[in-house]
């Protein structure tokens, strides 16, 4: 067996591509017991969202984020980029930095 | 020869790397494929069996874009999906981007260039169940693992399992959004009352596994054929089961993992088709290391950070090599 020669995904998912982070959150309501998914019946909310990058931008000269003042994300965040009481792993809020973003491959195009 | 970076706006490792490369004089060209089609454009030609052509940002300031024959390696750091403009109809949008994943990532995708990782390998790498049997191939410890839409399946192999108990995990992504929010849901071992109503079990696959005893846990970052571990150890009950619900009650080493584990790694890796792996493993009482799965787009960044550990640097000398 070797995914090379014999892959599982199928063509439209062989590029995986993340969810926009402008992409608006679903309004959808879990339906009722027994017919709602037995692993979504423990779903809670993410805990802990930082304050941090609530204000940023992307500097297309220098190819990286910057806050409003145009001074890189990576040299102003207080400390190391990792911020220990949020849900983020890189220093950034959730959910982009989260390990499993890349685990979200949308098949449904992103409705602006 | 340029390095291609394919992620999104706001990622501190991506940033890392566009500075850790140009530190090398290596030239980087970065974007989003949520760029396309607005402010990306490809423009690409089939000549000798080869795809030629550009791949140009047609930016603010300034106008950039690179020759794809003159790229040496494609780091896939999590690029966003197409957006198309609006006034498309659903059918139409749904066109195009089918249309662009075909086209755009079949492009990509041939270019005979190294990618950390192919978006394929990477998919692929995605089917848990399948990770699983590679790591046992590859001479790793694995835990029990039941997957099945059958309650009465479910009662049984927690009576395998015993006192040790079940835990049970997502295959994909643990989080979705809905009720106008985002909501996960991490690693939780089963308490009697969940196994005793397991209705919406046969709505879908799910996942099951025996509980590993742990003394601590392990993150393995592969990056080429380097590998490298820290132990992860957590001070609180949540933390214990899933070191993600709970940042503040961990701390971190760096620590070489057992050769045999390395070797491990390393296959399963080169049986999956990658060359970058965040690996977790639990280890237990005994030192056993026990895999429990391979992220092919796993972060590193808190990694480097808390163990300090060079894999920014790692990651930039294997992007800019262009070769395994």
């Amino acid at each position: 067996m070797t995914t090379t020669d014999d892959p599982l995904a199928p063509a439209g998912a062989q590029f995986p591509l993340a969810r926009p982070e402008t992409a608006p959150p679903s309004g959808d309501e879990p339906s009722p017991v027994g017919v709602r998914p037995w692993g979504l019946r423990r779903m809670g909310p993410v805990l802990v969202p930082s304050g941090r990058w609530l204000a940023w931008g992307y500097d297309h000269d220098r190819q990286l984020a910057t806050d409003p003042d145009g001074v890189p994300v990576l040299d102003v965040a207080a400390g190391p980029p990792t911020a220990p009481t949020t849900q983020g792993v890189d220093g950034e809020d959730p959910p982009s930095s989260e390990d499993w973003i890349n685990d979200y491959t949308p098949d449904e195009p992103f409705q602006p | 020869m340029t390095v291609l970076i394919l992620a999104g706006e706001r990622d501190i490792s991506a940033d890392r790397m566009v500075r850790a490369l140009g530190e090398r004089g290596v030239p980087v060209f970065r974007a989003d494929l949520g760029w396309f089609p607005e402010t990306l454009t490809l423009d690409a030609e089939l000549r000798d069996g080869r795809w030629v052509g550009r791949l140009v940002g047609r930016l603010v300031t300034p106008h950039r874009e690179v020759a794809l024959e003159e790229l040496r390696s494609v780091w896939y750091r999590s690029p966003s999906t197409f957006r198309f403009p609006a006034g498309l109809s659903g059918t139409e949008r749904q066109h195009a981007l089918h249309e662009a994943k075909l086209g755009v990532g079949g492009v990509l995708g041939a270019l005979p260039v190294l990618w950390v990782n192919h978006p394929s390998r990477h998919a692929d790498a995605g089917y848990k169940p399948r990770q699983l049997v590679a790591a046992a191939r590859a001479g790793l410890a694995v835990a029990p693992t039941l997957v099945t839409n059958d309650p009465a399946a479910v009662r049984r192999f927690a009576t395998q399992c015993g006192p040790a108990g079940v835990v049970t995990k997502m295959f994909g992504a643990p989080a979705i959004s809905e009720q106008g929010g985002r909501r996960v849901a991490l690693t939780k071992r089963l308490s009697p009352a969940r196994l005793a109503d397991l209705r919406g079990v046969e709505i879908s696959a799910h996942q099951f596994q025996r509980w590993a005893p742990k003394r601590e846990e392990a993150r393995v970052i592969a990056i080429g054929r380097q590998v490298h571990g820290v132990a992860i150890r957590a001070d609180s009950a949540a933390a214990y089961v899933d070191w993600r619900a709970d940042h503040d009650a961990l701390s971190y080493e760096r620590i070489d993992p057992p050769a045999e584990v390395q070797r491990g790694v390393r296959t399963v890796l080169a049986d999956l088709g990658l060359v970058y792996g965040a690996f977790d493993f639990v280890i237990g009482p005994d030192g056993t290391w026990i895999f429990l799965e391979v992220n092919p787009g796993g972060q590193f960044g808190f990694v480097e950070d808390q163990a300090g550990l060079p894999l920014t640097a790692a990651l930039a000398d294997l992007l800019a090599r262009g070769a395994p």
